[in-house]
């Protein structure tokens, strides 16, 4: 999805602007993944005066190169009568775009987060699979010629309950996804922190939300390693929900997708009321329940952000099928599969094949 | 369901029932759209007449609408099938109901052959199993006493959804001749052996066909309109005006595959849309336009609970006992007193 490499200018005016934050004591750079429909920055221009208490204090293109564009923000939010602000660069490539910041947790979630979920359905947060972290670790630790060690992980179990372990000593990372794997219940790895050998100088967390925590590394290693495989299995999975929408379709056809569970997760009757459960706490939507779990669920979910609709039920013990109506964006999909992820558990999303 | 009527509110029950409805039309749905696919594929004996044709009485002219009209593969005979979705606990209303089926009974006019006769026809009610027993008795006493004058063909045919652990397991639909025969003897044999479908097979059809000839349940309507036709005839999430007729360009457009005529006999009626708007007006989620009687404006804006199967099922049961409360019993026999009959005063 992203071929060409990082320009070095840009690369070289990234690590200088995060050196410094680097070089504190436990510092760090945030890196926040997101999918734009258009230029971050237009976006950003039209809709920041209608988001509350977000105030644009500064923004300069600081360097434009063979399709990738720097920006370096100021930006301030009033929370709760007390005033956040800070610095952070923009990188975009096509719909690719990746807001850096040496600055706090708090400001990535309460200042860069907010925004973009403000500006969805034309920004989206990326999301990964435990299963493309674990690609995405084995393919850094193979081209670096140096081993990952974890030194904590955070899982979550089947309805989204989170479960932290941490990892004494040198254990290879590959051990908490084995850990994961034969847990009962079962496990999805949310977030992995982890650290290379002394030789190559990497530490950092990846997480799910295809959020970057780097303390150690430079840039343009993890734009290379990480954050552009992230964009490749984003890109994968928005080319699977584009044009679903039945106004896009040839004959007004229903292109269902269809999310499979590597467990029986339905066999309990109880999952199925506990799957409308998590489509209740499902942020901006409606639903209908048509069908309720005798013996399977049927249900219609309008997004309230764009009313894109669609309609989900069980399907035998081990899958969810979505049907897209009539409008159904690429970013209500993205958004819903996301939730689906977090708060129900980890499946794989392909093309429904009708019986 | 499984729950004690007896032990819950009347306006609990009422709102039970009234899911319960909208659950057995999405299976009536599933059910004519399975039957109509093993019809297709010419196994049992007869066809699937889907062409909505217009029947009537041939003595008296007066029109009649079966829920689903099948002929024999030769043409010779035909079958009419009422489909109950759920049945009045009250006798009264019941007998009202199964009258239906002496509508029926006369010799009837519109059938898809040449002359638009058929030498002969049967009747079967085809009701949820859960239904079936009451049914059955009820029907065979009110015969008997005369009440009912049924003087075709006639029989009983019960349906389920079951999960069935032979197949996988999977969502199996069962259909089984529960009294009677229908004449037709390859349907009859296949009938005692049961007639199963995986829902499964069925599933994408659904997608685009979300009502058959029955009459739906109001609040299915309105299910469909807000999480499905709305959304489609509005970019954004906040009032609109449309009418009648808009809405039901969508609805012919992405779900109704085989309405091959438009108007009164389709299988999606003005009266349903108009009875679910009506409906969203008493909900205040909507209002008609004064200026065009088939026009309203609709307050898609408004917040209301996330759950609005559940939302349109309890405000509607909470008016059906406030309309009530107003009206005196005697005045008619609409739902209200149907309600209140059926489950004493309101809370």
């Amino acid at each position: 999805m992203l071929e060409n490499p990082l320009p070095v200018t840009i690369s070289m005016i990234i690590n200088q602007h995060t050196e410094a934050f680097l070089r504190r004591s436990r510092g760090c750079i945030r890196v926040a993944s997101l999918i734009a429909e258009a230029s971050f920055e237009e976006l950003f221009d039209i809709e920041a005066p209608e988001l509350r208490n977000i105030k644009i204090e500064s923004k300069k293109k600081v360097h434009d190169e063979d399709g990738f564009t720097l920006w370096n923000y100021s930006v301030s939010r009033e929370l709760r009568g007390e005033q956040i602000s800070g610095n952070f660069l923009v990188l975009q490539k096509s719909c690719f775009v990746f807001l850096i910041t040496g600055l706090s947790p708090s400001f990535l979630r309460n200042c860069l987060m907010y925004i973009a979920k403000q500006l969805y359905p034309d920004i989206m947060v990326a999301y990964i699979t435990a299963d493309e972290i674990n690609q995405i670790l084995g393919s850094l630790s193979g081209k670096k010629r140096t081993k990952l060690f974890y030194s904590k992980f955070v899982a979550k179990k089947v309805f989204g309950e989170r479960e932290t372990s941490l990892g004494y000593g040198h254990k290879v990372y590959t051990e908490a996804f084995k850990k994961v794997l034969e847990a009962r219940p079962r496990l999805w790895i949310d977030s992995i922190n982890v650290f290379s050998e002394d030789a190559v100088d990497l530490e950092f967390r990846l997480g799910r939300q295809g959020n970057l925590t780097y303390r150690k590394g430079n840039f343009q290693e993890y734009y290379e390693y990480v954050l552009s495989q992230i964009a490749g299995y984003c890109g994968r999975r928005l080319r699977i929900f584009e044009k679903r929408g039945r106004r896009e379709t040839v004959d007004k056809e229903v292109h269902p997708l269809v999310i499979q569970y590597n467990s029986k997760v339905f066999d309990e009757p109880i999952a199925r009321k506990q799957l409308i459960d998590v489509i209740a706490d499902y942020d901006f939507c409606n639903f209908s329940v048509i069908h309720n779990g005798n013996p399977h669920v049927y249900l219609n979910i309008v997004d309230r952000v764009d009313n894109s609709t669609f309609s989900l039920r069980t399907y035998g013990a081990d899958s969810l099928v979505l049907a897209p109506q009539v409008k159904t964006s690429r970013a209500s999909l993205m958004r819903f599969s996301k939730h689906l992820q977090d708060r129900f558990q980890e499946g794989t999303i392909s093309e429904f094949e009708p019986q | 369901m499984i729950l004690s009527m007896t032990s819950l509110t009347p306006l609990k029950n009422c709102m039970i029932r009234h899911k319960t409805e909208v659950d057995r039309y999405y299976q009536t749905v599933l059910l004519t759209l399975g039957l109509k696919d093993l019809m297709d594929k010419g196994t049992l004996g007869c066809r699937f007449v889907s062409a909505e044709p217009l029947f009537k009485q041939a003595s008296s002219g007066k029109e009649v609408y079966p829920d689903i009209v099948l002929q024999y593969d030769n043409d010779n005979r035909g079958i009419l099938l009422e489909v109950k979705t759920s049945l009045s606990e009250v006798d009264f209303f019941l007998l009202e109901d199964l009258r239906q089926l002496e509508l029926y009974s006369n010799k009837l006019m519109g059938w898809e052959t040449n002359s638009k006769e058929v030498i002969d026809h049967s009747l079967v009610l085809l009701c949820h199993s859960m239904d079936s027993d009451k049914v059955q008795e009820k029907l065979n006493q009110w015969i008997a006493e005369g009440k009912l004058n049924i003087t075709k063909n006639f029989s009983i045919v019960e349906w389920s959804i079951v999960e069935s652990l032979k197949y996988g397991p999977k969502d199996v639909f069962l259909i089984r001749l529960r009294m009677g025969q229908t004449g037709c003897d390859l349907l009859d044999a296949k009938l005692h052996q049961n007639i199963k479908f995986e829902v499964d097979t069925i599933y994408t059809k659904y997608e685009k066909c979300r009502f058959v000839r029955k009459e739906p349940p109001v609040e299915y309507t309105m299910n469909q309109l807000w999480s499905c036709i709305f959304p489609a005839l509005h970019e954004q999430t906040e009032n609109f005006t449309c009418t009648i007729d808009e809405i039901l360009e969508v609805a012919y457009a992405y779900y109704i595959p085989w309405s091959g005529l438009l108007g009164e006999y389709s299988q999606v009626r003005k009266t349903w849309i108009r009875k679910a708007m009506n409906a969203f007006c008493k909900i205040e989620l909507a209002e008609e336009l004064g200026d065009n009687p088939d026009g309203y404006k609709v307050f898609y804006g408004k917040q209301i609970q996330k759950d609005v199967s559940d939302y349109f099922v309890d405000r509607i049961c909470r008016n059906i006992f406030e309309e009530a409360r107003r009206k005196p019993i005697k005045d008619t026999l609409g739902e209200a007193q149907r309600v209140l009959s059926e489950f004493g005063q309101p809370e």
